[in-house]
Order: structure tokens, then C-alpha cells, then sequence
């Protein structure tokens, strides 16, 4: 579903992407150089602090937490696990909640487990957009499930759609941001 | 011989693992030695039994919010002398006059902005 979210989308998405999928340990890097060539963006596995740059996809690396540590920079942060998890959503979406508030928009897909729905809530807080997978389109329901039933989920959508929401969000805020809009 | 300049000590205080998380990410680069607490009471501990040269308290903690820690550390005679930078968000600028009263040093606001946060905290420790 990751990769043709990421496929759907223009090559020179205007904003930058951060991906945290729960992976066994030493198949990051794999699924990096996977979605590079099925989605065709460039894919940086984050393994070093780094400045954040338009277009790019940022995939947390194996046993790290994604974090923003302003809201210039992506890094790898060798916290505690949260619930079991490192990487963990939650962590990343709490981390995009303090540095970019309502500019995010996140989006919760399909898994085991509830990770995801506290940093929804954070995000939902700071007004930002949250959009979750539709339990019924998922091999897996349980985290997107544990979300809606929070009340976390500002959209329940199928994939395909989350695709379209995600580029209408995307021009719009691309709009919002270009010099030209400016009166 | 040149003598090592001391290694200073900051206290990051946070309810949310992950604001602990990015402040430390964002000080590692100084060569600062990091220590944390997630509520207002074992940061008050804490600061009595390492003495931290700065504390970085959020303001927003449940049970002893950042005010209530930052008053009680400077009411103890142990602890009243270290600076304490409180973390705001914008929506809580009224608080600031609230916090000067309790003796807090400086503020910072999320989101927190790393080149900022970085000059506040060399300016408190720098030449003490």
C-alpha cells in the first residue's frame, strides 16, 4: 500500500515524505531501494541527522525512532521503544505534531496493533489532518481499527483514495506556500 | 598544559518521551552531558543530586506543572542559583509574566527552533 500511495503521487511531490513501517531488523534497507524503484522517488533511509528536502521519502531506519528534531531536520533517535516498537508511529507522529503542527498530514495504514493512534491524537490536537486506512481494505485492521474506534481519524478512506486526498492536500498547501499566492 | 574545559551538565525535563527525544537529538551536537525527567518531581530530585549548570522544563507537565517545579527550585537553596529555560508553546504566552514570577531565566517556544534553542542555552552556560 506504501508504495503505490508513494507511485500515486507526482515525482516532484513539493513536501517531504516520512515513512515508518514496523519491519523486522535488517530489511530497512531493503524496503528502501524496494520503494525507490516501484514508487520512483528517492528514498533516504535515515540513518544520520539530516536536513529535511521536498520530494525526498524519508524511511525510518530498523531499530530507530524517526524524529523531527525541528522543523528543518529528520533523524534517527535510539529512545526506549514505545509499545514494543522502534521504530514507532506514534513517536514520529508526536515528533511532526511539536515541529510542524498543522501543516501535517498524516496518514495511518493497516497493521497489528494500536501504534499510531496517541500521535494521532497529538496531531489531531495541533490541528493537523489525519487520515486512516479502512480497516476492511487491510491484511491486517487492528492499528487503522484502534484509531477510529479513539475517534482519531479525521478520514476513513481505501487506499486509492487516500492517494487523491493526499495530492488535493498537497496542492493545496503547495498553493498556499508559492510566492505567486501571495497578495 | 591546557586544562579540558568542564563538561556542563543539562537537566531536560518533559512529560512526552518524545519532546525528550528531540531535545536531546538537537544537544547532542554541544558537548553537553544530557540527564532527563518526565514529570516536575523527579526533576526537582534530580537537580538536588546532580546539580544540572541549566534545566530545560516544560511548562505543560501533569500533577507539578513547569510553574510549580520551577517556584520549588527556586525556593531550595540548592537548587535556586541554576538557570531554568521554561518551554512554551505560542498559545501559552500569557504565562510568561506568570513564570518570570517564579523566577524562571528564559523561555523557548515550540516549535522549538534548534539554532535558537542551541544560542539560549550557550548563553546561560557560557563563562559560568
Amino acid at each position: 500500500v506504501i508504495s503505490s500511495l508513494l507511485g500515486a503521487v507526482r515525482a516532484r511531490f513539493p513536501f517531504p515524505v516520512a515513512v515508518v513501517q514496523h519491519i523486522a531488523q535488517g530489511f530497512a534497507r531493503g524496503l528502501a531501494g524496494w520503494l525507490e524503484q516501484t514508487a520512483g522517488h528517492e528514498v533516504v533511509l535515515v540513518e544520520h541527522s539530516q536536513a529535511l528536502e521536498p520530494g525526498r521519502v524519508y524511511l525510518a531506519s530498523d531499530d530507530s525512532h524517526l524524529i523531527f528534531p525541528d522543523r528543518l531536520r529528520v533523524a534517527p533517535s535510539g529512545g526506549a521503544p514505545d509499545q514494543h516498537q522502534r521504530p514507532s508511529i506514534n513517536v514520529m507522529f508526536e515528533s511532526a505534531a511539536a515541529s510542524f503542527g498543522d501543516a501535517t498530514v498524516a496518514i495511518l495504514l493497516g497493521g497489528m496493533g494500536s501504534d499510531g493512534t496517541r500521535g494521532l491524537r497529538e496531531l489531531r490536537r495541533v490541528g493537523a489532518t489525519t487520515l486512516v486506512q479502512d480497516p476492511a481494505s487491510c491484511a491486517v485492521g487492528s492499528m487503522p481499527a484502534s484509531a477510529i474506534e479513539a475517534g482519531v481519524a479525521d478520514r476513513v478512506m481505501a487506499p486509492a483514495d487516500l492517494a487523491e486526498a493526499l495530492c488535493r492536500l498537497a496542492s493545496a498547501r503547495a498553493a498556499l506556500c508559492s510566492p505567486s499566492s501571495i497578495p | 598544559m591546557r586544562e579540558a574545559m568542564p563538561v556542563k551538565t543539562i537537566l531536560l525535563v518533559d512529560d512526552s518521551r518524545t519532546l525528550l527525544m528531540m531535545e536531546k537529538t538537537i544537544l547532542r551536537r554541544g558537548p553537553y552531558r544530557l540527564l532527563t525527567a518526565s514529570d516536575g518531581e523527579e526533576a526537582i530530585a534530580k537537580a538536588a543530586s546532580e546539580r544540572p549548570d541549566l534545566i530545560l522544563l516544560d511548562l505543560v507537565m501533569p500533577r507539578l506543572d513547569g510553574l510549580q517545579t520551577c517556584r520549588r527550585l527556586k525556593e531550595d537553596e540548592t537548587t535556586r542559583g541554576i538557570p531554568v529555560i521554561i518551554v512554551t508553546t505560542r498559545g501559552e504566552v500569557g504565562k510568561r509574566e506568570e513564570a518570570f514570577a517564579c523566577g524562571c531565566d528564559d523561555f523557548v517556544t515550540k516549535p522549538i527552533d534548534a539554532c535558537s534553542l542551541i544560542e539560549k542555552v550557550e548563553s546561560h552556560l557560557g563563562g559560568s
